[in-house]
């Protein structure tokens, strides 16, 4: 023998015993999988969600004691009397700003949400110094338009400032790189570059206005908690934040209603990991679709029969005369039927006519003769309610013909 | 190919780690450590290909009547295959559970049940097996249907089965009738034997008295060896559902139990199934063998929508009957039907034979004809009545040419064409 092994029926164990092993296919109801799916790619968008706000608020925050965070520079300054205030809304930031007395305040300007450019011309005409992180070119445009955004490179260590700025110059060298910044004009003399590359381009410039300046800080990593304290970097901070009486540390909350002035596309507004993880789930769900979709075999053909129900004619005519509205045709074939019947159950020829019929069936039941013969050969019903009660008088009729 | 919920799980998974991680790295590294798996998964499945399949399925099985499709999978490769098969019939083959979880170790075979319940009569074939032979890893599955032939044939039910013994009952009453030595209608002479006390004296054989110088009688009994010829009308008329049902299956009711009963009184029956062509034949099967094969003849009939070919039927009856029988048609009487087609012929049927016409017709027709509520219902009862009128006329003007009609509805026809054949065995009229 070929197949050397016994067979054995698949639904084995204990059919004879009336304990059939319940099947694994049946036993998981269907439907279940894709749900416990869907679930599951709920929490992790949830959990992605929650974890990116989480980054959001500790990256230069001045209350975060993380690597990225900004505590560091914000408690230090709290020591030298410059009083740091965090906003999220450009309203706040306007109102700490009026708040912060002759002296004047600095507002830091972190790149957290992108701002509109009504909060711009709002921030640029409050009349504090703006030290800007990082901006982007819109930003740049409205609040120091003297610069451009130039190109990102890596950060570089221990850059030394090579400018006049009090500031730059007090601290030394610091951490260079980060995204450039660079004059429209190369000849304007209110803009001042430090800590720039041989190939032009610097993270820190400074653009003098009449009463406010604009110093826009290209590399974040000076002001964060882990690298504060490399080479001149503090030194920067603290003489670039704490240059008036108070600082406002303002955080643009991308929640904030005041940001949608102007459409922003919502992409700005997730966090490119929970882009990849969408993707990813869309892939699933395609996979998901394939699955549930794929039949185990074709759909089986089946060569239906004809279905005529075998009343279908009666039916039809019956149809046709009530479209038709054929009264006198129907009842003339209700007489005749009952006529038929009538004679058969009196033992009266029906060839004997009609006549003999009905005396037979008047004497048979004692009704009045001419009655009888009124069901029989009155003119035909005039309406379909007359139809009705003559199919009933000749149902009577030859009900009382049965019992008699 | 199939993919599994394993599968879409494992890629779902894949977005916690992308998600949470910076850059398209991990996205990349997931996806060739997704895409390795389920190569590998791939590879390492059983084939379906060189799966040996074979069907085993009852050659015979009575309408309604359960039956079982075995499904012998044969596994020669070197590994072990898991996963699905399924045993696919039509519909109306009534398979109930024709999924079966695979487990089969190499070089091994396993067997599979498919419970059937047919719910149409006549050949149900097998459809396509198909298997699905999961990886190990349970990832991802390789997929294969097959045609593995099989064939069920579901055979007419013979509901009227239960008659048959009374009407036998009555059939041994006519034969024993013969015990009486009165020559009857319908007898011919059996045997003479000597007088015992109470015997007619008419039935004395004078001549054999005389040469065995003892008193002799003669006995008699019905007529035997008779032909019955059955004519299954299997045309548009025999297409109409009374109940469930077409007409066509009541009258294989009709006409397996006419068959029963008179093989058993000693009469050949022959069959012939007919629209426009001749589509089954039954001829010189007798004894056990005859129901066995009328019942395979009868099983892949189907009512087709033509037109019934009446002269054809004269013909077929012309050559296949060379002396007197009894002819049965088995059609439905609907009177214009009738008048265009049967009519015209049935004289050079009557002419020789004994014509009986057992027809189907529908409760519904009836229920129809009582019912009275409102105009719609009575226009339906006219409607009902006419054609009622129409077929009684028919049926009177048929009974002059001398052709008996047998009428009722699917359960009452069967027990009523017995009884007429009872009936016409008795008045010796075959």
């Amino acid at each position: 023998m070929s197949a050397p092994a016994a067979v054995r029926p698949a639904s084995a164990g204990g059919a004879g015993h009336g304990e059939t092993a319940p099947d694994p296919a049946r036993r998981r109801r269907p439907g279940r999988g894709p749900l416990a799916l869907a679930g599951l790619a709920v929490l992790v968008l949830v959990a992605l969600a929650l974890a990116s706000r989480g980054t959001g608020q500790g990256d230069l925050d001045p209350t975060s004691p993380a690597p990225e965070g900004g505590r560091a520079v914000a408690q230090v300054l709290e020591d030298l009397g410059v009083p740091v205030t965090r906003t999220t809304s450009t309203e706040a930031t306007l109102e700490a700003v009026r708040a912060a007395g002759p002296g004047g305040a600095a507002v830091l300007v972190v790149p957290t949400a992108p701002l509109g450019r009504a909060q711009l011309e709002d921030l640029a005409g409050s009349g504090a110094d703006l030290v800007l992180l990082a901006p982007p070119a819109d930003d740049l445009e409205v609040l120091a338009p003297a610069l451009r955004t130039a190109e990102e490179i890596e950060a570089a260590p221990a850059v030394p400032p090579q400018c006049d700025v009090p500031a730059a110059r007090a601290a030394g060298p610091a951490t260079g790189g980060g995204a450039l910044v660079e004059p429209r004009d190369d000849e304007d003399p209110s803009v001042s570059l430090c800590y720039g590359l041989p190939f032009g381009g610097a993270p820190y410039a400074v653009v003098d206005g009449d009463g406010s300046r604009v110093v826009v800080l290209g590399q974040p990593e000076v002001l964060t908690n882990e690298a504060v304290a490399d080479e001149g970097n503090a030194a920067l901070a603290l003489r670039t934040l704490g240059a008036r009486d108070a600082l406002v540390w303002y955080l643009p909350d991308p929640l904030d209603p005041a940001l949608s002035d102007e459409p922003l596309p919502l992409s700005a507004l997730v966090p490119p990991g929970l882009v990849r993880a969408a993707q990813v789930l869309v892939v699933a769900a395609l996979l998901l679709l394939l699955w549930r979709g794929r039949r185990l075999g074709r759909l089986v053909p089946e060569q239906l029969p004809v279905v005529v129900r075998a009343s279908e004619a009666v039916e039809g005519r019956g149809r046709l005369y009530r479209a038709a509205g054929d009264r006198a045709h129907a009842a003339a074939v209700l007489r005749s039927a009952s006529l038929g019947r009538l004679a058969g159950r009196l033992g009266v020829p029906v060839s004997a006519g009609t006549t003999a019929v009905v005396d037979a069936t008047a004497s048979a039941t004692g009704r009045p003769a001419a009655e009888v013969d009124a069901l029989y050969r009155s003119p035909a019903p005039r309406d379909d309610a007359a139809l009705v009660v003559l199919a009933d008088a000749l149902d009577s009729l030859e009900k009382e013909v049965r019992s008699s | 190919m199939a993919v599994t919920g394993r599968l879409v799980l494992l890629v779902a998974l894949g977005a916690v780690p992308i998600g949470l991680l910076p850059g398209w790295a991990p996205a990349l590294t997931w996806a060739v450590l997704v895409l390795l798996a389920v190569v590998v998964d791939l590879a390492l499945a059983a084939s379906p290909k060189r799966l040996g399949l074979a069907r085993d399925v009852p050659s015979g099985v009575r309408l309604g009547e359960p039956a079982t499709s075995a499904l012998v999978v044969t596994n020669p490769g070197p590994r072990r295959l898991r996963g699905l098969v399924r045993d696919a019939w039509g519909p109306s083959a009534g398979p109930s559970g024709d999924r079966h979880r695979l487990d089969v170790p190499a070089g091994e075979r396993r067997r599979f049940l498919t419970p059937l319940l047919p719910t149409r009569r006549g050949d149900r074939e097998g459809d396509r097996v198909t298997v699905r032979a999961l990886g190990p890893l349970g990832l991802v599955a390789r997929q294969r249907s097959r045609e593995v032939p099989a064939s069920l044939r579901v055979l007419p039910h013979f509901r009227s089965r239960r008659h048959l013994p009374s009407r036998l009952a009555r059939l041994r009453d006519l034969e024993g009738r013969s015990a009486t030595q009165v020559r009857g209608q319908g007898t011919e002479f059996d045997s003479l034997r000597d007088y015992v006390e109470g015997d007619d004296v008419r039935s004395i054989d004078w001549r054999a008295t005389a040469r065995r110088q003892e008193l002799v009688v003669r006995t008699w009994r019905p007529e035997r060896d008779r032909r019955v010829l059955l004519v299954l009308d299997t045309s548009r008329t025999a297409a109409g559902r009374v109940g469930d049902a077409p007409r066509l299956d009541a009258a294989m009711d009709a006409a397996l139990l006419l068959a029963a009963l008179a093989s058993r009184a000693g009469d050949r029956v022959d069959l012939v199934a007919v629209d426009r062509r001749v589509r089954a034949r039954v001829q010189k099967t007798t004894g056990a063998a005859l129901l066995p094969a009328l019942v395979q003849a009868m099983a892949p009939l189907e009512a087709r929508l033509v037109e019934a070919d009446w002269t054809l039927v004269a013909r077929t009856v012309r050559t296949a009957l060379t002396r007197r029988a009894l002819v049965v048609l088995l059609t439905p009487l609907e009177p214009a039907a009738v008048e265009e087609g049967l009519l015209p012929v049935l004289g050079q049927l009557t002419g020789r034979h004994q014509v009986v016409v057992a027809s189907v017709t529908d409760p519904r027709v009836e229920e129809m004809r009582a019912r009275r509520g409102d105009a719609v219902e009575v226009y339906d009862a006219a409607a009902a009545e006419r054609v009622l009128l129409e077929t009684d006329r028919l049926v009177e003007r048929l009974g002059r040419t001398g052709v008996h009609v047998v009428r009722g509805t699917p359960e009452e026809l069967p027990p009523r064409l017995a009884d007429a054949y009872l009936a016409l065995k008795a008045a010796g009229r075959l």
